[in-house]
């Protein structure tokens, strides 16, 4: 329920700003066909000239680091040590995927970006057990391996540079901050081992356990975010392709559920304070709001 | 139409609270699983208490090699619930029953020698240091509890078969004034079965019995145990006849947990052929020599296993009393049931334990007004261990409020 009201509020902002930015243009527009007749500067030297609105959309793919700062377990050894507990993180290991919109002011080779998304991102960490009997033949391992799927409405602001100007490919330079609102999150674990008090003697696997996890963690995700990109014109359309590194900036276990609200906690899982590290590969494609008529036949964009 | 930024700012600024206020006390509330990586060892959880720094005693019994019974296990942990340091008696003392007693700065419990099955009581200070036990003069100690300073315990007198009722004052670690007792009988003749279960119950070959003992605010002392050939709960001012008892069915039916709640009423809860109820109002008649336990009744609790151990406890919580029953489900889950003492409305129901299996030991209040729940898991399915739950003080207001 929680996460639907999120969903809606994101899709509902998405829409609003839409349509704002028509309402904007539009505005533009208007405004353009009353001064057409009356500009007497020199169209190189108009300030209207030397900046843009773009408003697009993204899309792409991302992978995720979570660091561990305080290490917990269920588990408390009494013949071994607390380091033998100690989780496995996978780094940069599962493909996330995120998609929004941008919404991009550019004024003399600096932009103002908001890229409001959607995104998923995903962590990996594994345990393992081992008991052993006295004389060493009876042994059960155990290896429980927990993938995290992260559900956040993102809302990034970057600040780019425009490297190169005066050309159809034009490579850049952001930095910037997000903050991330989660709306769902889950874990799935599987678990595999061999057994030979048992019998057995190959290893075993058990099906997968997939479970909500978002009262795990808090609602918040906020850090500092940078990357470089490539903007390519073609005509009055832009493509974006970027790279970003997010640095998380706080922990975002639930301190307070951390065993409470945890199903696996039966089995010794219990969350580490976590800070996540991402990074994101997006495309994207812009239109620009503001237009300049170069001949009788065409409109060119300002950029 | 234009969208108001400030909106958003005002949504994201009241939404990212939850960043500065995720600081939690890891002493507040957690679980914790005593994991031992041997293959052969097990360990059953008996009581657990808060000590005065915080941490926690855990009384238990661990399997000793080559006997059927099992022997004595204290394991000390922090206020976090870390592991600290265990002790072994089980060369020497097996057998551990509960409660494990606070009284004054001391733990108290029962256990007996291996040699001749003569019962001890044992203090244990904070640390979890083992005093020299203090010999009881009875034999098969079943279940103990304290009053104050007096202590009351029952035990199995396997010369004359008879359940014994006791009762002993402790001043200064001591036992001050002597023990008194009383024996009732488990059965004329020479039947066997049911000293046969009752040994059972020590050496953990067969179903473990609701033995407890209590003494009401009338100054009436009780015993669940075997009188007569069944599981009766045993009302007795220590004369030659009981006061007042309340019969089971053999091992079959009877009591497996009662509190007085002052005159002839008490909380109970029973169990019949696997059945389980519980009752947070009965009135039982302390005049009349005989009653029916089968005859009360109550809500059946068919998610419970079968013949559930079951704890009650009445507790001051947010100083209001609570009746708290704590059992085991059949989903392997622990079930806390909380109910009005006044009324008998069932205030809220707490489920504990994921993944693995988890029966529930005994819990208690701790310092803070939260409760430390102690059970067992069967950790990987299959090895038992120690589970230790620390529900903080508004997570038990939440479901007995």
């Amino acid at each position: 329920m929680k996460t639907n009201f999120l969903q809606v509020l994101f899709f509902t902002f998405l829409a609003v700003a839409i349509t704002d930015y028509s309402h904007a243009q539009q505005q533009l527009r208007k405004r353009s066909k009353k001064k057409n007749g009356y500009n007497t500067r020199k169209p190189l030297d108009n300030p209207f000239l030397k900046s843009q609105w773009w408003l697009g959309f993204r899309a792409g793919a991302n992978l995720t680091d979570a660091v561990p700062d305080e290490r917990f377990s269920a588990f408390s050894p009494i013949n071994y040590t607390e380091d033998d507990l100690q989780k496995e993180y996978e780094s940069f290991n599962l493909l996330g995927g995120h998609a929004g919109i941008e919404i991009t002011y550019y004024h003399r080779g600096f932009s103002f970006s908001f890229q409001p998304n959607y995104r998923r991102q995903r962590f990996e960490y594994s345990n393992d057990f081992i008991w052993m009997g006295t004389d060493g033949t009876n042994t059960v391992e155990l290896r429980y391996v927990q993938d995290h799927q992260l559900d956040y409405i993102e809302f990034p602001l970057f600040v780019k540079y425009d490297i190169v100007r005066a050309s159809q490919w034009r490579p850049f330079v952001q930095i910037g901050a997000y903050y991330g609102l989660l709306t769902g999150a889950n874990k799935s674990m599987e678990v595999s081992g061999s057994d030979t008090a048992s019998g057995a003697v190959s290893p075993f696997e058990n099906e997968s356990v997939i479970i909500g996890a978002e009262d795990l963690f808090i609602r918040s995700s906020a850090g500092l975010a940078g990357g470089i990109g490539l903007n390519y014109d073609v005509q009055n359309v832009r493509i974006v392709f970027d790279i970003t590194y997010r640095y998380g900036l706080h922990n975002i276990t639930d301190t307070e559920n951390r065993f409470s609200e945890n199903q696996l906690s039966g089995i010794g899982d219990a969350l580490d304070d976590l800070t996540l590290r991402n990074i994101s590969a997006s495309f994207g494609i812009l239109f620009p709001l503001r237009y300049i008529t170069r001949n009788s036949k065409s409109f060119d964009a300002i950029n | 139409m234009r969208f108001p930024p400030f909106i958003l700012i005002i949504f994201l600024v009241v939404v990212s609270c939850d960043i500065s206020d995720n600081e939690a006390d890891p002493s507040d509330s957690f679980l914790r699983i005593y994991d031992n990586n041997g293959f052969e060892t097990a360990f059953t959880p008996i009581d657990v208490q808060q000590t005065t720094d915080g941490g926690y005693l855990v009384l238990g019994a661990s399997e000793i090699e080559n006997s059927l019974f099992s022997g004595v296990y204290l394991m000390k942990v922090d206020k976090n619930g870390d592991f600290v340091r265990e002790q072994n008696l089980s060369e020497q003392f097996i057998s551990p029953a509960g409660e494990l007693m606070k009284l004054d700065d001391r733990y108290y419990f029962m256990a007996m020698t291996e040699t001749d099955w003569n019962a001890f009581l044992f203090a244990v200070n904070d640390s979890g240091t083992v005093a020299d036990p203090i010999a009881l003069g009875a034999n098969y100690p079943l279940a103990s509890t304290n009053v104050g300073n007096e202590i009351v315990f029952a035990n199995y007198d396997n010369g004359n078969r008879r359940t014994q009722i006791s009762s002993a004052t402790l001043l200064g670690g001591a036992i001050e004034g002597g023990i008194s007792s009383r024996g009732y009988s488990i059965g004329e003749g020479e039947d066997g079965e049911i000293d046969k279960l009752i040994v059972e119950h020590f050496t953990r070959t067969n179903r473990k019995l609701p033995f407890f003992v209590g003494k009401t605010t009338t100054g009436l002392y009780f015993y669940n145990g075997f009188y007569n050939f069944t599981i009766s709960t045993v009302f007795s001012d220590f004369s030659e006849e009981p006061v007042a008892q309340l019969q089971g069915t053999r091992e079959t039916a009877g009591l497996s947990s009662a509190v007085h709640l002052g005159g002839e009423q008490f909380a109970i809860s029973r169990f019949e052929d696997g059945d389980n109820f519980i009752i947070p109002q009965s009135q039982i008649n302390l005049s009349s020599l005989t009653e029916s336990s089968v005859n009360i009744n109550g809500n059946p609790f068919p998610e419970l296993v079968e013949d559930a151990p079951v704890r009650l406890k009445l507790l001051d919580i947010n100083s209001t009393s609570v009746l708290l029953y704590g059992s085991t489900t059949r989903s392997g889950q622990i079930v806390l049931l909380a109910y009005s003492p006044t009324t008998g409305e069932l205030l809220g129901t707490k489920y504990l334990g994921f993944s693995n299996p988890y029966s529930l030991a005994s819990f208690n209040m701790t310092a803070d007004n939260g409760l430390i729940v102690l059970g067992s898991t069967s950790v990987a399915g299959r090895f038992e261990r120690f589970s230790l739950f620390k529900l903080s003080a508004d997570e038990l207001a939440e479901f007995t409020n």
